[in-house]
């Protein structure tokens, strides 16, 4: 805009130069010379006006700016003048940056946020790192839980931790204090956690150390959010007393908004009740440390490692029990939540830069093309006497524009990217709920933008400002330009190498993910809905017993469309610790090895889909009284020593059962694990606290029906509340078929992820081998039409066009194939059943982008072909 | 490129040219063109200053305020923006002067290094 002032001053300026040239004129008629030639050497004379007013006007100062908004004005004026340019410019940039934003606020929260505790870099998890030989499935592991004895001994002696704390994994409570029961994950913590972590409560206090001991009243904690969706934020919420699993709970705090321990689905806390161990009982828990001030991780880890293996070598038992090599690690708690997700979103974070890149590659390729048409309007700007300084200024200003806008498009498509990342998100993804677009995140666009801005704009406008006037105005602006196609053809060539780069990953990630999809699960998980009972506070156990529980089974299975009902105390794929600890008559089985002990209805394994290899399933006459039958998995053979397992005894904590039959193993952890040794006891047979009397209290239930299981829900619901007034289903999902999806939701987020960025990827350099083609058809026109009239054969035209994007592409392929070589690597730990040099992939993925490219190149060739060699040749 | 002329220009003879325009304007407030007539006639035609250094140069002084500039209407019925010396542009003449002759000498002493007769 100019300013009042300015156009005043212009005017001045403009008139004293007139009044020059006329009083220069008045002289030269008074001198003789006629009037139209005195006006001609009197201009003459004064020079070049335009330049004259232009240095004067830099005398003025204040120039910068005027200047800068002459720029704006310019840029606006060019970008509106060729609007599919705009267009095409700026949705390319705002794809690039918008996804380069959404990752990287997934990134900044998850990865760059502190947790919400206290000196978070002091919070430390004490790792046993187990070698391959004594694993169960020969794949190093990380231990976080540690033996109890040896937790309560370290936090005796240790000198280099200020605080060491406790958790048990979460579990489903029932929680009841209000109309209707409801099931709530909740964390047995240690009363020294909430002190080791650093934060007070919102309302009430923490655990005090006598809360903690056998027989001492239950008190419970709740979470804020849980205080404000369950109890609606009662002020008058200490001090009453809630239910959970049947027992009577104080609330005598509510921590803040935003804490969470040990992760966000966990919605209340209760103290760690150590009851004495039954001989042989195994328990252990998770340990959280403080670490003093100026420890170094490495020092409290020898610290620990010296601990435990006092403890081992004089441990009473010693000769019974096996104990593996000691590899202590320390690790800052943030690490650790965040490990398993850090190298993927590196990935993803490289992928959307390399999208990005090829992003601002089109762009640039589309300002280099457009500033070889407008070279005789800049070498017009150039006479008159723009210096090279200026030109460049306003090409970088032009691309700034662009960029801006790109930036704001980004920012929006950003947002809704962030949606659809938490929704399409897996559910255990660490701090899922925390990803949003915050301060930092909009900071960051902000900053990718300008740099785009320079990464695309800095070629085409040293290209602009290279211009040779005279030549140019000369043969009227159609200069080839060999320079500028030069730099095309190398741009393009990079946008392909990335582009494959990107596709390959996405390729391997999608392989490896359908693979992992194709993994039997060991059961027949298809039309299986599963569900738990909730029964009504308080919870009375003695008006349950086997009757009922038949009862309920035999009232399920009689439904139309019900073929099978069973249930087990947990489910495949659903995490859930076992009971007990299993001994093979003689044989100790070491820790890793540790089968899962199911205590299942009579029909659970013909339910479920099992097959029964070998033995028997059990039969009527399991029940209480009866000898105790198991039965195993395939794994567990291998503690026999060679001998068949059936008939020989299994000893489940001070019982002993007998091997009745063999099943196949089920990948009961996770579809890429190897499945863990189970071992299966009649629920009627009373082992430990689940049988079959209490089923409706703690079982899953699972019901095989004909077609679609969610269909007999309400029906099934019925029934409950038919049975035991007040009860109610918790059903955490409706179906097997959608827990075995869940189970490899993570897997699944990452391949549609990249392969999304892939198929933008092509997307982008597709158009851009597209571009570079039709472009180099419009300007050789001229030179095909000559080749048609003396006769080149439209094959040979369609040669000459095809020759130059094929090589393009072939090069391009061939270092994206390199570098994908390079770089897949980073992928090793995403990858289930292939390497990252799969050679299947990298074929596909190479016919596969270079036969798109050279298709896109013929659509330019076909228009080449049909040059009329009349209308080209007068193109001039 | 003749812009580059001009910038040379500029920078030789800027100390120079604000010293001849200052100078003729101590006798009397002219316009732009009427100050390249006199510094032509006064250099007994061997200055011919261009316009691109002329105009720049008057408007450099005049922003710092050397000289001042108001339009007036001559006896032709001309309108010309006319510029005159102010007081600041007095001091600022003479010491540009003492520095040309300060320069003068330094160069004499350079161009006639045995004795000190030839000063002028």
């Amino acid at each position: 805009m100019r300013f009042p002032l300015r156009r005043r001053r212009d005017e001045d300026l403009e008139d004293e130069i007139r009044s020059h040239l006329e009083m220069a004129t008045r002289d030269r008629q008074e001198r003789g010379e006629a009037a139209g030639a005195a006006e001609q050497a009197a201009r003459r004379e004064f020079g070049n006006i335009a330049l004259v007013k232009e240095v004067t006007r830099g005398m003025w100062g204040g120039t910068r700016l005027c200047h800068l908004g002459q720029d704006l004005r310019y840029g606006i004026r060019m970008l509106r003048r060729s609007p599919g340019f705009t267009a095409v410019a700026v949705l390319s940039l705002a794809i690039g940056i918008g996804a380069n934003t959404a990752i990287f606020s997934v990134v900044h929260s998850v990865l760059l946020e502190p947790l919400p505790y206290n000196e978070p870099d002091r919070l430390v998890r004490i790792i046993q790192n187990l070698p391959a030989t004594v694993t169960i499935d020969a794949r190093p592991r990380r231990v976080a839980a540690m033996d109890l004895n040896e937790l309560l001994d370290l936090r005796r002696r240790t000198q280099t931790f200020s605080h060491v704390a406790t958790y048990d994994s979460s579990s489903e409570m029932t929680l009841m204090g209000r109309e209707e029961p409801i099931r709530v994950v909740g964390t047995a913590v240690s009363p020294s956690l909430f002190p080791a972590l650093g934060r007070q409560p919102f309302l009430g206090r923490v655990f005090r150390e006598d809360e903690a001991k056998p027989g001492s009243p239950q008190t419970i904690i709740l979470s804020h959010a849980t205080w404000r969706n369950y109890f609606a934020s009662d002020p008058m919420i200490l001090n009453r007393t809630l239910s959970l699993n049947g027992r009577s709970h104080a609330v005598i705090g509510v921590m803040p908004q935003g804490f969470e321990f040990p992760d966000r689905q966990t919605e209340c806390w209760v103290p760690v009740v150590l009851s004495p161990l039954a001989q042989g009982e195994i328990r252990s828990l998770y340990p959280i440390g403080r670490l003093k001030d100026g420890i170094a991780l490495v020092t409290a880890a020898a610290e620990v490692d010296a601990i435990l293996r006092g403890i081992r070598e004089s441990a009473p038992d010693r000769a019974e029990r096996v104990f593996v090599p000691l590899d202590v690690e320390v690790v800052i708690i943030q690490d650790e939540l965040v490990a398993p997700v850090r190298t993927a979103l590196f990935v993803l974070l490289g992928a959307v830069g390399f999208v990005l890149l090829i992003a601002c590659s089109n762009v640039a390729n589309l300002l280099l093309a457009r500033s070889t048409s407008r070279q005789a309007e800049i070498a017009v700007r150039v006479a008159l006497g723009a210096s090279r300084g200026r030109l460049i200024r306003q090409s970088l200003t032009e691309s700034c524009l662009l960029a801006i806008l790109g930036g704001v498009g980004g920012t929006v498509l950003a947002f809704a990217g962030v949606r659809f990342l938490r929704t399409l998100g897996p559910v255990d993804l660490p701090r899922l709920d925390e990803i949003g677009i915050d301060l930092t995140v909009l900071v960051f666009t902000l900053v990718l933008s300008a740099l785009t801005a320079l990464l695309f704009g800095v070629v085409p406008a040293l290209h602009v400002s290279r211009v040779n006037q005279t030549e140019v105005i000369k043969s009227g602006g159609s200069a080839k330009g060999s320079a500028r196609k030069n730099t095309r053809s190398l741009i393009v060539i990079a946008e392909i190498a990335m582009a494959v780069v990107l596709l390959t990953g996405g390729g391997l990630l999608i392989r490896s993910f359908l693979k992992l999809s194709n993994v039997n699960p060991g059961f027949d998980a298809k039309n299986v809905l599963t569900f738990q009972i909730a029964l009504p506070a308080p919870v009375n156990l003695s008006a349950l017993n086997e009757n009922l529980t038949e009862e309920f089974r035999a009232r399920v299975q009689s439904l139309p469309r019900v073929r099978a009902v069973a249930f087990t105390n947990a489910l495949p794929l659903v995490p859930r610790s076992s009971f007990g600890m299993p001994r093979v008559r003689g044989t100790p089985i070491p820790i890793e090895g540790a089968p899962d002990v199911r205590s299942v209805s009579r029909n659970y394994i013909a339910t479920m889909g099992l097959r029964l290899t070998e033995g028997h399933d059990f039969g009527e006459n399991n029940r209480a009284g009866q000898p105790a039958s198991a039965i195993i998995s395939r794994a567990m053979v291998r503690y026999f020593g060679g001998e068949t397992p059936i008939g020989k005894t299994i000893t489940l904590g001070n019982r002993e059962a007998g091997i009745i039959g063999i099943v196949d193993d089920i990948h009961e952890r996770g579809l890429d694990m190897e499945p863990r040794p189970q071992v299966y006891v009649d629920s009627r047979q009373g082992f430990g606290r689940e049988t079959a009397a209490f089923a409706l209290n703690w079982a899953y239930f699972v019901i095989r029906t004909e077609g679609d299981p969610a269909s007999i829900i309400s029906e099934v619901r019925g029934i409950v509340r038919q049975m035991i007034p007040g009860a109610t289903l918790r059903l955490r999902v409706a179906s097997m078929e959608q827990i075995v999806s869940n189970s490899v939701a993570r897997p699944r987020f990452y391949a549609v992820l990249l392969g999304l960025f892939a198929v933008v990827a092509v997307l982008l350099a597709t158009v851009g081998v597209y571009g570079i083609t039709m472009y180099s058809v419009t300007q050789r026109t001229r030179e095909i039409g000559i080749r048609v009239a003396v006769g080149a054969r439209p094959w040979q035209v369609l040669a000459l066009v095809l020759s130059h994007s094929v090589i393009l592409t072939l090069t391009g392929v061939l270092i994206g194939l390199g570098g994908a070589v390079a770089l897949t690597r980073y992928l090793e730990g995403m990858l289930f059943g292939l390497t990252s040099l799969d050679p299947a992939t990298f074929l596909l993925v190479s016919i596969g982008f270079a036969s798109i490219t050279i298709l896109a190149s013929c659509i330019p060739a076909r228009r080449a072909i049909k040059v009329d060699p009349l209308i080209a040749l007068r193109h001039e | 490129m003749r812009k580059g002329r001009y910038r040379n220009q500029i920078e030789i003879l800027q100390g120079t040219l604000d010293l001849i325009i200052l100078q003729t304007l101590q006798w009397g407030p002219q316009h732009g063109y009427g100050i390249t007539l006199a510094i032509r006639a006064n250099s007994g035609e061997t200055l011919q200053v261009d316009t691109g250094s002329l105009y720049p140069a008057l408007h450099r002084l005049e922003r710092q305020k050397w000289v001042a500039a108001e339009w007036k209407v001559s006896e032709n019925k001309q309108r010309a923006r006319v510029y005159r010396l102010t007081a600041s542009g007095r001091k600022q003449l003479a010491a540009e002067r003492s520095r040309w002759e300060r320069l003068q000498e330094a160069i004499a002493g350079i161009l006639n290094p045995v004795g000190k007769e030839t000063r002028t």
